[in-house]
């Protein structure tokens, strides 16, 4: 009898002694995640807080966490100033929808190709440029230089653009999904006399559109944060693109970390934004696609 | 039986091939048209520009050839000072009514032979106007002993330059800012495009002629996919097919130039690069080892820091949205924004890290201007920034591990520890190895990060080269496109040899 | 290993997955849970397991009060519906990996580890991995590794679901010789009532959450506690006919009827449904009280007897006659009925009377 009582008090602490090993496992848990958490932000935050500070206020040793004034919108206007950072934004923007929209289209075009109709050396084509893919644009960034001086492109948007309106990587990721569509689908529309070019905008298209949307926000973060094309290609200072002007204006002012910081803000600001919308789908895609944004 | 409608005829969908041929037909023939039309353009155009190069090349060789040749004839090594300078004098006194002269028979297509002998009388006799009274015989006689053979040696000259002038070799040496440049540069291209076109056009319009319904029907069908991918394709071909092999070419060019002249083919780039000039650095060798280290130094710690926080993000949290929105935030944001941010945490006087080290009682430390900690710096940003990708992938592989292989492990008495390190490590190495050698790929073409942290250069000392970097400097400082392509093509090497690593891992550890 | 569970139950939310679920299984048995989707049956299984905490009620290992016990202080085995088995180790290593846990030295392990596969007749493959395995093979590993820790209790979820038809049969009988051959206390989801009949020494039946009949397989079948065992065991399902109780006689609304002596006992107007099971029908030859007036409609071979689905009442029936009857479609025939197999419940409870 004491043994039954001996074990029951012994399994009462066993059980006491788990759960609390459960809890502390929790605790810690969020502690490091925390910790990380801030590692991760804290340029961020030191990029915002740094936008509003003075001059003076950036040379203080140790640096103040917060600006005095977080209304303080000088080192903004400064930077707008110094530099046609509207015109930049403005470069960014239309070289990220011309950029989106063209490769798009083609990816779309060629995905369909790939996937729903037949023709012969279809698949032996495609394995080919599955190849492709793996070579690193700093290997073609010679050739396409030159390629863009050559027809007299260099120094404008389309330098920008139109090297990228291809992309396998899209295109394979795109070709996949369409190849999940039942066949059924295409050809009872077939047989009530849809063509091919409706059933892909009107049918496909779509259906296709988480992995599309996936597709466009990659696209689109890639073309807003490159930075060594259009430094090569880029000759004139209107013509700049955000990232690239931003470096540019760091030769500008130099000791002024303010106002770089201000102008940092700037650039990356619509791209958080984007981040906070869509985070789920950039996610996804990322994990699905495992390459880099 | 009320109001029941009429039978209708069987619905048959009408053939869209035939009409499809003939837009191609009337597309394909206007294009190439158009096509043919800008390159016999562009030939017309470089035929004139060359005419007119030519033209004044071979003014200048006539005057300057007649020039020298005849100071060679009349003065020679011993010749008094005065005599010389009187030669002298008398040549440069006509050069410029001769160049006028000379011009004007080069343009009425004189024999070069008549014209050199016009222009060294026209010469000689400036000579004979300024030379002293006793030399004046004796030159004459010279000169006239010597003309026929200095004529006949200058007018060979300027017909060998004619000879040897063709339209390949002005069109490698036209400079990019004349105008008309891309269509003179590619008319040959074009001119291929244009005939292309235009043939294919009319073997469409040959088989639609000749063709039923059937058979047109049968061609709008095979020309459909060549619609959808022609977009795609030009793009492909113009901007990845073509730079690849042209790349493996042009490391084989040595001192190729950005005009595409270069000086002959060998392997003088791959020397350069691989072996460097003796007595300067290698920046090459040293960007490979910089690479190298970098990729050695930051993948594993990424990897092995993203393991651990991928694990503790992998259960129900509360505030989830708000760490997944924090740890994955940097990649979406510019690297150069992000660089300069860092740039100020690194500062010597005002930066955040060395703020830190003073609250631990250690000494400010120099971290963007010795050469000693630019590898540091570097690979802590890139561990920083590569961070938030691989916590997805490393996230996605854990989540794609069964729960139930916990169960039964726990089941069966297994802690924690012992969980994570039979089951969860293994099961999750397919993903490990993928995330290893995806960063690794991406860690090889490290350059933004070199330059928007350093300022601009290669670090403090111009000890932070990479591969990438070095491709950069060559086309864009040094404007050696032979030398950027041979170090591409070893960067390539190494990219493709991890590639395949990561093909063979995959499929060999596949468990499903 | 005796297990006792009382007033067991479990809420999710609003969602009242088990209610007061009071039984007691012997120990060494072959036990089934049987029911539904939906009835509850995996959870109880959960609940035993220790994977799912019980909102309320008991449960006794051998008068051992282990209802807050965590899962790995029960001393129970596990089979899952897809197995788990670790796909990066081998069958050995699977098989070790519990004994491994428990600090067992290496060759024991393996000792005990090989006994196992033996038993589950996998002696020969001990180095193969799982991705190499049958569906059927997997479960006999999975079902080692389980049994390898010597449990008191194994529980196995919906294990045949995963396999083909034919390899379901020859599945369930090895599962049978081998709880036979170890005695363990075995409790088994699943809802083919046919496994669960074929192999268990007792069932569980349940129906949303509740416990409708806890006995042998014969038991259930020929003696059900309501309308709902009736129905859920028996293939071809069980014959049901709505009317009352007029005059000691079941009459149906278009007046069919028939009367049984057991019919008079009860209330008049009882509105009562009649379950007759299909081998329970005899072709007689002519009307009588006690039979059932029919027409056929369609005539089914199934080599040694015919089905027939005729009509009574209005409602059709199948019932099984011996083939050299020779009935064809059309045909007015009356049928007897059996002394077993023969049921009346109440239409709204389903509580049984006869």
């Amino acid at each position: 009898m004491s043994q039954q009582v001996k074990n029951r008090a012994a399994l009462r602490a066993a059980t006491r002694a788990y759960r609390l090993r459960l809890v502390l496992a929790r605790i810690l848990r969020y502690l490091l995640l925390s910790l990380g958490l801030v590692i991760m932000v804290f340029p961020f935050y030191w990029m915002i807080s740094s936008a509003f500070k003075t001059a003076a206020e950036m040379n203080l040793f140790p640096p103040s966490l917060a600006p005095r004034n977080w209304f303080n919108l000088d080192n903004f206007r400064i930077a707008f100033e110094k530099a046609p950072f509207a015109r930049y934004f403005l470069n960014s923007v239309l070289v990220m929808l011309g950029s989106v929209t063209a490769t798009a289209f083609t990816t779309i075009l060629a995905a369909f190709a790939f996937s729903r109709l037949r023709f012969r050396g279809r698949e032996l084509l495609f394995s080919l440029l599955l190849s492709m893919m793996m070579v690193p644009f700093e290997m073609l960034i010679i050739t396409n230089y030159q390629t863009i001086i050559n027809i007299g492109l260099n120094d404008t948007l389309y330098a920008l653009i139109l090297p990228f309106i291809s992309s396998i990587f899209y295109t394979y990721i795109l070709r996949n999904f369409f190849q999940s569509l039942p066949d059924g689908l295409y050809w009872s529309a077939r047989v009530d006399g849809c063509t091919n070019w409706k059933y892909l905008w009107k049918v496909m298209v779509p259906i296709a559109r988480p992995s599309l949307v996936t597709i466009i926000l990659l696209n689109a973060l890639a073309s807003w944060n490159s930075f060594m094309w259009p430094l090569l290609v880029i000759k004139s200072d209107l013509m700049r693109t955000l990232p690239f002007g931003l470096y540019t204006f760091t030769t500008e002012v130099g000791a002024n970390y303010e106002l770089l910081m201000a102008a940092s803000s700037v650039v990356v600001l619509p791209m958080v934004l984007l981040f906070l919308f869509a985070r789920k789908q950039i996610v996804r895609g990322v994990a699905r696609g495992g390459i880099k944004g | 039986m009320s109001g029941h409608p009429a039978p209708r005829a069987p619905f048959r969908p009408r053939r869209a091939g035939p009409r499809r041929v003939l837009v191609h037909i009337a597309l394909f023939f206007l294009l190439g048209a158009i096509s043919l039309g800008l390159g016999l353009q562009g030939r017309a155009l470089l035929v004139g520009h060359a005419a007119q190069l030519e033209g004044s090349l071979l003014v200048d060789t006539l005057l300057e050839g007649a020039a020298q040749r005849l100071r060679g004839a009349l003065v020679g090594e011993d010749s008094p000072q005065a005599l010389a300078r009187a030669v002298d004098t008398g040549i440069s006194s006509r050069k410029r009514l001769l160049k006028v002269e000379i011009a004007r028979q080069v343009q009425e297509d004189q024999p070069n032979q008549d014209i050199a002998r016009m222009a060294l009388d026209t010469l000689a006799q400036g000579v004979l106007a300024r030379a002293g009274e006793e030399d004046r015989p004796a030159l004459q006689a010279l000169y006239e002993a010597q003309a026929p053979v200095l004529a006949t040696g200058l007018g060979e000259a300027a017909d060998q330059l004619e000879r040897g002038f063709s339209l390949a070799r002005v069109r490698l040496n036209l400079a990019v800012g004349v105008p008309n440049y891309p269509l003179m540069y590619y008319y040959t291209p074009l001119l291929a495009l244009g005939a292309f076109l235009l043939l294919f056009a009319a073997a469409l319009a040959y088989t639609y002629w000749r063709g039923d319904e059937e058979k047109r029907a049968a061609v709008g069908q095979r020309l459909e996919p060549m619609d959808y991918l022609l977009p795609f394709f030009m793009g492909v071909i113009a901007f990845t097919l073509f730079p690849m092999v042209r790349v493996v070419i042009m490391s084989f060019q040595e001192r190729y130039r950005l005009d595409g002249s270069f000086a002959g083919w060998g392997l003088g780039n791959y020397e350069h690069v691989l072996q460097g000039v003796p007595g300067t650095t290698n920046y090459f060798l040293q960007g490979l080892s910089n690479t190298l280290l970098y990729v050695l130094f930051t993948v594993p710690l990424a990897t092995a820091l993203a393991i651990v926080i991928a694990y503790l993000l992998n259960q129900r949290l509360r505030f989830s949205a708000l760490f997944q929105t924090g740890y994955f935030l940097p990649m979406v944001t510019s690297v150069t924004a992000v660089g300069l941010v860092w740039r100020w945490i690194f500062n010597r006087n005002f930066g955040v890290l060395n703020a830190i080290l003073g609250w631990f009682g250690l000494a400010p430390v120099n971290w963007l201007h010795a050469a000693s900690n630019s590898m540091t710096v570097l690979v802590i940003f890139g561990v920083w920034s590569s961070l938030p990708f691989t916590i997805i992938l490393l996230l996605s592989g854990l989540q794609n591990i069964d729960e139930t292989y916990y169960t039964v492990a726990r089941v069966d008495g297994a802690r924690a520890p012992r969980i994570f390190r039979r089951i969860t490590v293994p099961l999750l190495a397919p993903t490990i190895s993928l995330v290893l050698i995806i960063n690794s790929i991406s860690a090889f073409k490290v350059f933004t990060e070199v330059k928007v942290l350093f300022s601009g250069y290669a670090g403090p000392a111009l000890n932070m080269y990479t591969m990438v970097y070095y491709i950069y400097d060559m086309m864009y400082e040094y404007r050696e496109l032979g030398r950027a392509a041979a170090a591409a093509i070893v960067l390539f090497v190494f990219i493709l040899a991890f590639t395949m690593m990561q093909r063979w891992i995959q499929r060999r550890w596949q468990y499903e | 290993m005796q297990v006792r569970m009382e007033g067991l139950t479990k809420h999710f939310g609003a969602t009242r997955a088990v209610q007061d679920f009071t039984v007691t299984l012997a120990s060494g048995e072959l036990v089934c849970l049987l029911g539904p989707s939906g009835c509850g049956k995996s959870t109880v299984l959960n609940m035993l397991s220790g994977i799912v905490p019980v909102t309320a009620g008991k449960i006794y290992f051998d008068e051992e009060d282990v209802t807050n016990l965590p899962p790995e202080q029960r001393g129970i085995g596990l089979v899952f519906q897809n197995y788990a088995l670790y796909p990066h180790m081998t069958v050995m290593g699977n098989i070790t990996f519990p004994l491994e846990i428990q600090k067992v030295p290496p060759r024991e392990r393996e000792a005990r580890a090989r006994e196992m596969a033996d038993l589950v007749h996998m002696g020969g493959l001990l180095a193969r991995k799982p991705r190499q395995l049958s569906g059927g093979q997997q479960q006999r590993v999975a079902i080692a590794r389980a049994l390898v820790k010597n449990p008191r209790l194994l529980l196995l979820d919906e294990p045949l679901s995963n396999l083909d038809a034919r390899l379901r049969l020859e599945m369930r009988e090895e599962i049978r010789r081998i709880q036979q051959e170890t005695r363990v206390t075995t409790i088994f989801v699943t809802h083919d009532q046919e496994e669960a009949m074929s192999i268990s020494d007792h069932i569980v039946l349940m129906k949303d959450g509740f416990l409708q009949q806890h006995a042998a397989p014969q038991e259930l079948y020929n003696q059900p506690a309501n309308q709902f065992v009736a129905d859920f065991l028996g293939n071809p399902p069980i014959n049901n006919f709505e009317g009352s109780i007029s005059g000691g006689c079941f009459v149906m609304a278009d007046g069919a009827r028939v009367c049984l002596p057991g019919f008079a006992a009860l209330k008049e107007g009882q509105e009562v449904r009649l379950a007759v099971r299909a081998e329970s029908f005899v072709l007689a030859e002519g009307p009588a009280g006690d039979r059932l007036a029919c027409r056929v409609d369609s005539v089914y071979q199934m080599g040694k007897e015919e089905m027939a689905v005729l009509t009574f009442g209005g409602t059709p029936l199948r019932a099984y006659i011996p083939s050299e009857e020779g009935l064809k479609p059309g045909d007015q025939v009356h049928l007897g009925l059996k002394d077993r197999g023969v049921f009346l419940f109440d239409s709204h409870t389903g509580e049984r009377y006869l």
